[in-house]
């Protein structure tokens, strides 16, 4: 019941807060666009994590705020500010993973940055959460798992099940129907699935 | 158009049989979701000096904009337009001349001189007839009596 009411807050674009404050920042309200970072940097940066990993996250994030910040004027009002800002994100990824195929093209071994990231992420974890070994291991066959899947898999599975982004947002951040949204998740739950089971994990 | 993913499935498989399937997975997803690192504790002051390189233009810039360079964009077309009618009156005056020359020059030929002249084409005219016909006879006959006097040694034989 709460879900439903959510979501219907969610899908009308004259209740978006975030629509208040794109109108001040073009009007040159000179906060606006750090209201604006501050609401939605956390889900844009979780996102492209899952995407793309965690090298030279920090210039994705930049790459996104950047984009958004010089479209802010082409931006439809009509839409959502969160769908609109998860499809610049989307993008961003897009090219990234455009950019690491064709130096995978060029014999730079990737295999070694995506160990070597994990190693940095364990590092991380290790210093910020100290999560059990157990979890350590689970976030570390998540993580396999993700890089497993087809571009297109993966980021329906990520903006649905992690981020949490309904089914509907999905489709119009990547450019799809509905029914694929649906098809594709299923597919890539089911490979993920697959790929957990072999590694041992009970599900 | 149906996707090439979705071809696999049954036809009557429904949303909250595929839900229920990859609950279990789902949950677990979730709970051991990766965690992003987190930014380089400056990211944010790098992020807007980075921006404010870019200023955004407001609305009214863009009108203030629009309304200095609209009067130039409007140039460019008159110009265009301009060109095109001098050219268009330029052949036809040209194309007027080459029609009609005395008209062009600011003088007309009396009915007199017209007279004049058709009469000087028809005379021409009859005396070129006479001399080609004349010419056509005197070339014929010599013609012929050479061909007389080629065959006669044959007459004789």
């Amino acid at each position: 019941m709460f879900r439903a009411v959510n979501i219907d807050i969610r899908e009308s674009p004259h209740n978006d807060p975030d629509l208040t404050i794109v109108q001040a920042c073009l009007q040159g309200d000179p906060h606006g666009f750090k209201k604006l970072y501050q609401r939605h940097h956390h889900k844009v940066r979780s996102t492209l994590f899952q995407l793309c990993g965690s090298d030279g996250l920090d210039d994705l994030v930049q790459d996104v705020f950047l984009r958004a910040w010089k479209g802010l004027a082409k931006f439809r009002q009509s839409a959502q500010f969160s769908t609109w800002l998860y499809r610049i994100a989307f993008n961003v990824a897009s090219d990234r993973r455009k950019a690491l195929a064709k130096m995978r093209s060029r014999n730079i071994s990737v295999e070694d940055d995506q160990l070597e990231n994990l190693a940095d992420d364990a590092i991380a974890r290790e210093s910020d959460e100290q999560p059990s070994l157990t979890q350590m291991h689970y976030q570390d066959l998540m993580q396999r798992s993700l890089a497993k899947l087809s571009e297109e898999h993966r980021a329906v599975l990520v903006l649905h099940d992690l981020e949490e982004l309904p089914q509907k947002d999905i489709a119009e951040i990547l450019s799809i129907p509905v029914g694929t949204v649906k098809s594709r998740l299923f597919h890539a739950r089911s490979a993920i699935k697959k790929f957990l089971e072999a590694q041992g994990v009970e599900l | 158009m149906k996707d090439k993913y979705s071809q696999g499935l049954p036809e009557n498989f429904g949303e909250d049989s595929r839900e229920s399937a990859h609950d279990s997975l789902v949950s677990f997803l979730k709970q051991n979701k990766p965690i992003a690192p987190p930014p380089a504790p400056d990211f944010e002051q790098q992020l807007f000096a980075e921006i404010r390189k870019y200023p955004q233009q407001s609305p009214k810039s863009t009108k203030a904009n629009l309304r200095r360079w609209l009067p130039w964009a409007l140039l460019i077309p008159a110009a265009i337009a301009s060109a095109l009618a001098f050219n268009w009156a330029t052949n036809r005056s040209q194309y007027q001349v080459a029609n009609i020359p005395n008209i062009s020059q600011g003088k007309l030929i009396s009915e007199d001189e017209q007279v004049e002249i058709e009469q000087s084409l028809i005379n021409s005219w009859s005396a070129t007839d006479i001399n080609v016909l004349h010419a056509a006879n005197t070339s014929t006959t010599a013609s012929d009596t050479q061909l007389l006097m080629e065959l006669s040694p044959l007459e004789y034989e």
